[in-house]
């Protein structure tokens, strides 16, 4: 680590070095220009930036506002004066010496630009709801991936993100829209393409989110779960090379586990267990007495020190591990965790000639996760170059080489993973034997955990790598005045290897005892070719016009394979490659492919800049769908009124500066249904068709099945979303608002309707059958202000986010359910007409059974003998109809799985994020706080340590907190029913929901700028270094590790163990040259 | 001008896409549509496809609740044997052993989508393109009847398989049906049978007296199949010439060994009718060996396999007491236990019972002290997953393989590492013996069922574990977990004796039977002691249930004090009772809630 560190800073010493040199000859010609800002109507402005662009040459504005720049370079500088709450000017120099400016009032954040469907519109000009981030917004969080980076900084936009290295964010924009794929479409500089963890954040420029039909139904099929446009940096005509050099690191750490029984509690809680069933045989470990013993070896069983069964002379591995007792307990969580380490470097050149721009950029992010031998290491690399031929054509390209390679086991949220074993371990197992080898399970009543540590080890090898090509090549014709031409070609082009290896676990109860090996590979290509008119003109000085019309072209091709091998002669990872693998040859591969094609247009109407109107249509054709149901068209239209312009409201401009009302409706679709939904296929099989006819013992001849029933009926899942939203500043522009409220229904959802079995297993076709629909709002609030004369400023952003998700039908049969989330054959999610996709189903718990007579009184737990003292006393619901009228009215007098209900919804009623920054001089403050409100969980982990499944580790509360245990004062305190394994307590119930709102304060960081006053004197254009300090605090009622679970569709919410958000605390640097 | 053509070459290449239909045509890689199965190629690529299922699962669709081996319906919920392993695993399989099954279940709900889902749906559709192809001129009706005879002796065995475990409440779906979504399953008494009959008689009509590939059905498989089913019913008279057609064709033969019928090197021998054929290491995990029976391997210890389901039951192990005269304790030999050492840690002295037993107990079960197949003396609770709910008794021995054959017959990936290339002989020469005998003991013929039962009992005296332990408190070294390749290398060393037989050991011959009731109790033991733990025990006690006085075995009442004795080893039984509503399992929820008007639940579970 020192020495890679040593060895990058030396490299980049001696870069810097030669940049600064040659920087250094571009100036020349130097002189001091003074100053006096005013603003409008209100005399002197103190606290004004003053800035020669492209440079770091600046001054402030004192309290006469006035101000002095030493060493302007020469008449082509331009100066920059910026102030909150006005707009920036900006002044040629030439040959002055004295500028003196007036700066007026900004209707500010309107004036930004803001990257709409294949145009740009100025954002007091749109009639639809977008959300836009800006890059600084993007720096407040330190997550590898710039989707992540997204939460919390736009409304209406919910955003989870896996803990892993390099870990994935989940997007839902506005809700749920389908029971299908909802993630919204992206597009990466007119390249339709999902950024994963591929793009650097420090290359995005910008992010607009397209919430509503109005903005996204240009996007028509694909745009029903709203779309993300996001938009990279490029460099600026007659810009100055500017180069930027940032550098972070820092370390990443688990800050959570979980409440987990010493050797001695849980040897106590073993103790209670049995006295809670009954059992009086002998524990293999324990031995029979009143009270546990404690081995000093659990393998062989429950042995003493001296045994001959212990003697180290005994050893033999594989074949006799002796493992010693750890008496006071391994701390699972303690032997995986651990600091690890992250690195990022980020270099970037930009700038322009009078006819060309340029940028390249370089990024490398090293990422250890919290967990042992995991990390994720990315390289990317990205070029974006414009050239104006002559006053009519221009053309431009943008490239990204990714190069992803990422090393460990990266399992998350299943109870297979090793932040799971952690907790499904036993304290009294050690982690190694007594000659260093692995301990775990395979000694007796150890369960079946797998030890994590070796996991972890064995699995470091695993290495994923991927590597995409993204970009495009446009050009662009001015036909006339107003009138522009473009075609663009994107390619996005990403290939995938993985190889995991398998090593033997002798240690383990389920032990695998032979070496393998297995390889992953797909490659996918899709181009696109897209090519738009627009037309822009202004006529009578009131009526402004612009119209897009195109059309695009979508080809999609992916191909996978995969093979694997055992029994490998050497376990080094060299060796182990397919070819050298001598059984289990066993190989697969297939691909699909699909295309799409559309025609498109947009008309934005702008009448004295008060009335705005938008309107869309796209027709797509789509290979997806049968030859009938090929084409879809898709229209929306939104109408936006400025009433801050009229006349009957100019009184009000001492206080309100700018008020707009929008109102939108449009259609889009969803075509995310795989590729040949209309194909009745046939496959063949070595899985599920194949049989050894010739009486062979190793290997079966494969026939086919039935494969996929098709549907050549179906069509496109289309989503209507209404939207009417408020845009308004007030004084002076500090203080900023736009809500927005909407409906979203999904008609025709693709289901896939459930059919009896009795038709065969062939994969069901969709049909266009259900109904969703979503209602909520998305609120923008925003603050600022500065005091001491400008040398503290403040600034708050909040956005609040609500959406009610509902299922209005799944298909004829009103009583159809989807039934999901389930583990360990137990069934936690279900979702029907009129809930949440998806809701948790189970038994309401009314209380512990104090005593056998009550238990004996109230319902009976089906045909069992459940009910008895220190068992859940499950409500039995109202099941019966007694007078015919539908309605339920009477209960059966026995608890059976018709008495589960629906017990929880895993979605927030509200999310929210607040962002403070505050400046003083050089110094800047931002804190960034996240929380969800209302939504529940289902903590699964529980059934495991609290309710004793498998013989795993046990949590605290499986001794302190059961019915019936001596450390409880008394059972009335119990929550928990009595430690004895009982299945039927573990049934889904309220037991397992917890709600999962919280409060998180995100992100706490601490910046310096360097003076330029010092920084100009070694040619440095900036310098800023920062602290920045993540998950400083958690406020929740929740009992698991982290509330913020990553995890979405028909399993939503529920927690089986995941990676938990880890704390950072990272040092950045950002130098300007 | 210049700018002109380029909006033109722009606006031309645009048109030249939107005008182009093939563009948007994309057909699925790696399948294919049904017209490429009308010839003899294609049925054989759809019968093989058909096959597939009899494997009892596939992949992750169905797996152990369909086991063709019915571990859990036939074996577990009867007295044969516990669900075994934890009962926190598994949880659904507590109520199959508990007889509280309810309609939700799924295991229940895995064997209905194999047979009914999966295996009827293949072959029906596998005969319409045997139809078509034949109409069409493509395949010679020779050929066209070869195929059928196949593909009707599949689904009679699936929807035997099916009507085993749910009865007569599974829908009759045939080739001819249209529309199966509206076929009920309330069914006329004796429906189900006739339309199993129907297939296996076309199959026994058609097949050949051989096969080449020992996987496909001879026409003494569908016989065999065919007597089984009567004898559900106990249609003796039906099943017999079934049976004596087997018997005097001569192609059948006992093995000279009972363990014969349980080893990989011995798959499809001659006393084999029908076998389901596993092979492994083809695929990862070695599905296409019996998944069905994946997680009931040994647990944890020296072995170390997943996952110690199916223990064999105390009674079960009381059951092979012998008397003096080798011969069976019928009516004391579950008054007291054999020593068993539920209770004993492994390093504790457990001295093995020296009480007489029928040698194919030590086959059977993996009991402590005792060597376990190839794989060492049985060390206990090491090698249990928890005795104190699963018994003492190691997972069923007989699908298991031998340690000389890990490895190279047994799975090397995937976590069910049990799972082997052991065939299920599904039918065989000693079902056809057993039930001839029962028939002859119904009918008196008492010389005809003493002989039979006295070819099994003779065979079965034939060889037996060898190895007595030597001392009695037992140390880990003392057990060998040896090196070695061969049978050999792992029956030596230890304080064993391997020249001795590894318990006391009789089974004698039955001189005569004095009334057809002791002849038909003797040929009842048989089968038990038999076709142990081989999923029929449950479904012989039904059909026994039926028998006139004198020859009925009260399944409520033997299953009941099975229970009570049960609660001497462990509480697992504690408060379950059996009842007659128990007899078959519900028909599955999800199925009923799909088809509401047309599929009806078994009453008894209304």
């Amino acid at each position: 680590m020192t020495m890679q560190i040593s060895t990058n800073a030396r490299r980049f010493a001696l870069f810097v070095f030669s940049m600064v040199l040659s920087v250094g000859i571009l100036f020349g010609q130097e002189r001091t220009i003074t100053g006096r800002v005013t603003a409008e109507e209100e005399g002197p402005l103190p606290g004004v930036n003053v800035t020669v662009q492209g440079t770091t040459i600046g001054a402030i504005t004192d309290i006469n506002g006035s101000y002095s720049l030493l060493r302007v370079p020469g008449p082509e500088s331009v100066l920059l004066f910026s102030s909150i709450g006005y707009v920036t000017q900006v002044v040629t120099v030439g040959s002055q010496s004295v500028i003196d400016v007036v700066l007026i009032s900004d209707v500010l954040a309107l004036q930004e630009v803001v990257v709409t469907g294949y145009t740009t519109q100025r954002k007091r000009d749109l009639s639809g709801s977008i959300s836009t981030v800006s890059s600084e917004q993007l720096t407040v969080s330190t997550a590898p991936t710039a989707m992540s980076r997204l939460q919390g900084q736009a409304s209406g936009v919910t955003v989870t993100s896996s803990n892993r290295p390099g870990g994935d964010a989940t997007i839902r924009i506005r809700g749920i829209g389908t029971i299908n794929d909802p993630n919204p479409l992206y597009i990466i500089d007119g390249v339709p393409s999902s950024p994963g963890n591929n793009i650097s954040p420090n290359d995005i420029e910008s992010i607009s989110i397209l919430k509503d039909a109005a903005s996204a139904a240009i996007y028509g099929s694909r745009g029903a779960n709203g779309v993300v446009i996001i938009t990279t940096k490029r460099g600026a005509i007659n810009q100055q090379p500017n180069i930027e050099f940032s550098v972070r690191t820092g370390i990443t750490k688990a800050i959570t586990k979980y409440d987990m029984l010493n050797t001695s509690e849980y040897a106590e809680a073993v103790w209670l267990m049995r006295a809670n069933t009954g059992v009086t045989t002998a524990h293999a470990q324990y031995g029979n007495g009143a009270t546990p013993v404690i081995p000093d070896y659990i393998l062989p069983a429950g042995t003493m020190e001296g045994a001959a069964s212990v003697d180290p002379t005994l050893y033999k591995y594989p074949d006799y591990q002796i493992f010693k007792a750890n008496k006071t307990g391994t701390d699972w969580y303690d032997e995986i965790y651990r600091n690890g380490i992250i690195q990022e470097y980020n270099l970037s050149v930009r700038g322009g000639g009078p006819n060309a721009t340029y940028s390249f950029s370089g990024n490398y992010l090293n990422e250890d996760g919290f967990l042992i031998y995991t990390n994720f290491k990315r390289y990317t690399f990205r070029m974006n170059s414009d050239a104006k031929f002559n006053d009519w054509f221009k053309a431009g390209q943008s490239l990204q080489v990714v190069y992803i390679d990422e090393h460990g086991n990266f399992g998350d949220n299943g109870e297979g993973t090793n932040i799971s074993h952690a907790y499904r371990a036993q304290p009294i197992c050690p982690v190694y034997d007594i000659a260093g080898n692995f301990a775990g399970s395979r000694a007796a009543e150890m369960g079946n955990f797998g030890n994590p540590v070796a996991y972890l080890t064995r699995d470091q090898n695993n290495n994923g790598v991927w590597a995409r090509i993204l970009g495009n090549f446009f050009g662009e014709v001015t036909i006339l005045k107003g009138l522009t031409a473009k075609s663009l070609l994107g390619y996005n082009f990403g290939q995938w290897n993985y190889k995991g290896y398998t090593i033997p676990s002798f240690e383990h109860s389920e032990p695998n005892k032979v070496n393998g090996m297995r390889v992953d590979m797909n490659h996918a290509l899709q181009w696109n070719w897209t090519n738009t008119i627009n037309y822009n003109a202004t006529f009578g000085s009131i009526h402004k016009i612009n119209v897009v019309a195109g059309t695009e072209a979508i080809a999609s091709k992916y191909d996978w394979s995969n093979a694997s091998r055992s029994q490998y002669f050497s376990q080094d990872p060299l060796y182990m490659q397919l070819r050298s693998g001598e059984i289990n040859k066993d190989n697969d591969g297939s691909g699909d492919e699909w295309s799409l094609f559309s025609i498109f247009g947009r008309v934005n109407y702008d009448l004295m800049g008060k009335y705005l109107v938008e309107a869309t249509v796209r027709r797509d054709g789509s290979s997806r769908f049968g030859p009938e149901h090929r084409y879809g068209t898709f229209p929306a239209a939104s109408v936006a009124w400025t009433l801050s312009e009229e006349d009957f409201l100019a009184n009000t401009n001492n206080w309100l500066d700018f008020l707009k009302v929008r109102l939108g409706w449009g259609l889009s679709g969803n075509d995310r249904i795989g590729n040949y939904n209309s194909y009745s296929t046939f496959a063949s099989s070595k899985y599920t068709a194949a049989y050894a006819l010739d009486g062979s013992n190793t290997s079966a001849i494969a026939g086919f099945q039935p494969s996929t029933l098709g549907n050549p009926d179906v069509g496109w899942e289309t989503t209507s979303t209404t939207n009417a939203g408020v845009d308004a500043l007030f004084m002076n522009s500090r203080l900023s608002f736009s809500f927005d409220i909407w409906q979203r229904n999904t008609s025709d959802m693709l289901y896939r309707l459930s059919v009896p079995e009795v038709m065969g297993l062939a994969t069901a076709p969709f049909v266009n059958i259900g109904e969703m629909k979503n209602t909520g709002f998305d609120l923008e609030l925003g603050y600022k202000n500065q005091a001491l004369g400008g040398k503290f400023t403040y600034s708050l952003k909040a956005t609040i986010s609500r959406y009610v998700n509902e299922i209005m039908k799944l298909s004829d049969n009103v009583n159809e359910e989807i039934i999901a989330g389930g583990q360990r054959q137990m069934n936690y999610t279900r979702a029907t007409v009129g809930t949440s996709f998806p809701q948790f189903y189970g038994y309401e718990i009314l209380g512990i059974f104090e005593t056998d007579d009550e238990a004996a009184s109230w319902p009976q737990y089906g045909a069992t003998t459940y009910n008895e003292a220190g068992h859940f006393k499950y409500k039995d619901q109202l099941t019966v109809d007694t007078d015919g009228d539908g309605v339920m009215d009477k209960t059966d007098g026995i608890i059976t799985p018709d008495d589960m209900v629906y017990i929880g919804n895993p979605h927030p009623d509200l999310t929210g994020g607040l962002n403070i920054d505050l400046t003083y001089t050089n110094f800047d403050l931002n804190m960034f706080f996240y929380g969800s409100y209302g939504n529940d969980m289902i903590n699964y982990v529980t059934r495991w340590i609290d309710y004793g499944m498998f013989n795993g580790g046990l949590s605290h509360s499986a001794l302190y907190e059961t019915w019936g245990s001596p450390k409880l004062a008394s059972n009335a305190d119990a929550r928990l029913p009595k430690l004895d394994q009982e299945s039927v307590s573990q049934q889904p119930s309220t037991a397992f929901v917890e709600d999962g709102s919280f409060l998180r304060f995100k992100t706490l960081r601490l910046g310096y700028t360097m003076p330029s006053s010092i920084l100009s004197k070694v040619q440095v254009k900036s310098l800023r270094i920062y602290v920045q300090v993540t998950n400083l605090f958690t406020l929740t009622k929740y009992s698991g590790l982290d509330p913020e679970l990553n995890n979405s569709g028909d399993d939503m919410g529920m927690d089986l163990g995941a990676w938990p958000t880890p704390r950072q605390i990272m040092f950045g640097i950002n130098l300007g040259l | 001008m210049k700018k002109l053509s380029i909006i033109m070459v722009i606006l031309l290449l645009t048109m030249s896409y939107s005008c182009s239909e093939e563009f948007l045509e994309k057909s699925p890689w790696g399948s294919t549509s049904e017209n490429v199965f009308y010839d003899a190629k294609g049925i054989d690529a759809l019968l093989t496809g058909t096959y597939g299922m009899i494997k009892g699962s596939a992949l992750w669709t169905v797996s152990w609740g369909a086991s063709i081996q019915n571990w859990t319906y036939g074996s577990a919920a009867s007295d044969d044997a516990y669900k075994g392993s934890e009962k926190t695993d598994q949880v659904p399989v507590n109520e199959i052993e508990r007889w509280e099954v309810t309609t939700t279940n799924n295991y229940p709900a895995e064997k209905w989508r194999l047979n009914i889902g999966m295996g009827v749906d293949r072959a029906n559709k596998t005969l319409n393109i045997i139809k078509a192809t034949e109409d069409a001129g493509t395949i010679t009706a020779a050929e066209a009847t070869r195929f059928r005879s196949e593909i009707r002796f599949l689904r009679g065995l699936f929807n035997f398989e099916a009507w085993l475990v749910f009865g007569d409440y599974i829908p009759i779906l045939t080739e001819d049906t249209e529309d199966a979504t509206l076929v009920t399953n309330d069914n006329a008494d004796g429906a189900v049978l006739n339309f199993i009959i129907s297939d296996l008689q076309y199959a026994w009509e058609n097949l050949p007296a051989s096969q080449a590939d020992p996987g496909r059905p001879t026409k003494y498989a569908a016989m065999a199949l065919a007597a089984r089913a009567y004898m559900q019913e106990l249609n003796y008279t039906a099943a017999k010439p079934l049976l004596n057609d087997i018997i005097t064709s001569g192609k059948y033969s006992l093995m000279p060994n009972f363990i014969d019928n349980f080893n990989i090197a011995t798959n499809n021998n001659a006393e084999s009718i029908f076998e389901i054929q596993a092979c492994v290491n083809d695929i990862n995990e070695s599905l296409n060996g019996e998944m069905g029976i994946g997680l009931n391997w040994p647990h944890g210890g020296d072995i170390g396999m997943c996952c110690g389901f199916h223990q064999p039951s105390q009674n079960l192990v009381n059951a092979h007491k012998v008397d003096a005269a080798g011969l069976p304790m019928f009516d004391t030999y579950n008054d007291t236990d054999l020593e068993n050492d539920q209770n004993i840690t492994s390093d504790q002295t457990f001295v093995p019972t020296t009480h007489l037993l029928d040698p194919r107990l030590d086959f059977t079960v993996g009991r402590r002290g005792i060597p376990y197949k190839d794989w060492g003396v049985m060390r206990g609770s090491n090698w249990i997953r928890k005795q104190t709910e699963g018994g003492p008794y190691m997972p069923a021995a007989k699908p298991f393989c031998k340690k000389s054959e890990r490895y190279s017959l047994s799975t090397t990936t995937g976590w069910q590492t049990g799972i082997n290339a052991n065939n299920f002989r599904y039918l065989r020469y000693s079902h056809v013996l057993l039930w001839r005998a029962e028939i002859a003991a119904y009918e008196n013929d008492l010389v005809t069922a003493r002989d039979y039962v006295n070819q099994i009992r003779d065979r079965a005296d034939n060889q037996v574990v060898m190895g007595r332990v030597t001392i009695t408190e037992l140390p880990a070294s003392v057990y060998p977990y040896g090196a070695g390749t061969t049978d050999a290398d792992y029956l030596v060393g230890g304080s064993v004796d391997w020249t001795q037989p590894a318990a006391n050991y009789l089974c004698g011959q039955y001189p005569a039977f004095a009334t057809k009731e002791e002849a038909m109790r003797a040929v009842q033991w048989e089968q038990r002691l038999e076709f142990a733990t081989e999923g029929m025990r449950f479904f012989d006690l039904r059909r026994w249930d039926n028998l006139p006085a004198g020859m009925r075995v009260d399944m409520v009442q033997t299953l009941n004090d099975f229970a009570e004795g049960d609660l001497r080893i462990r509480d697992f039984m504690d408060g379950a009772s059996f009842s007659n509503k128990d007899k078959y399992q519900p028909v599955p929820q999800t199925q009923l809630d799909l088809q509401p008007d047309v599929l009806v639940q078994n009453p008894d579970y209304l």
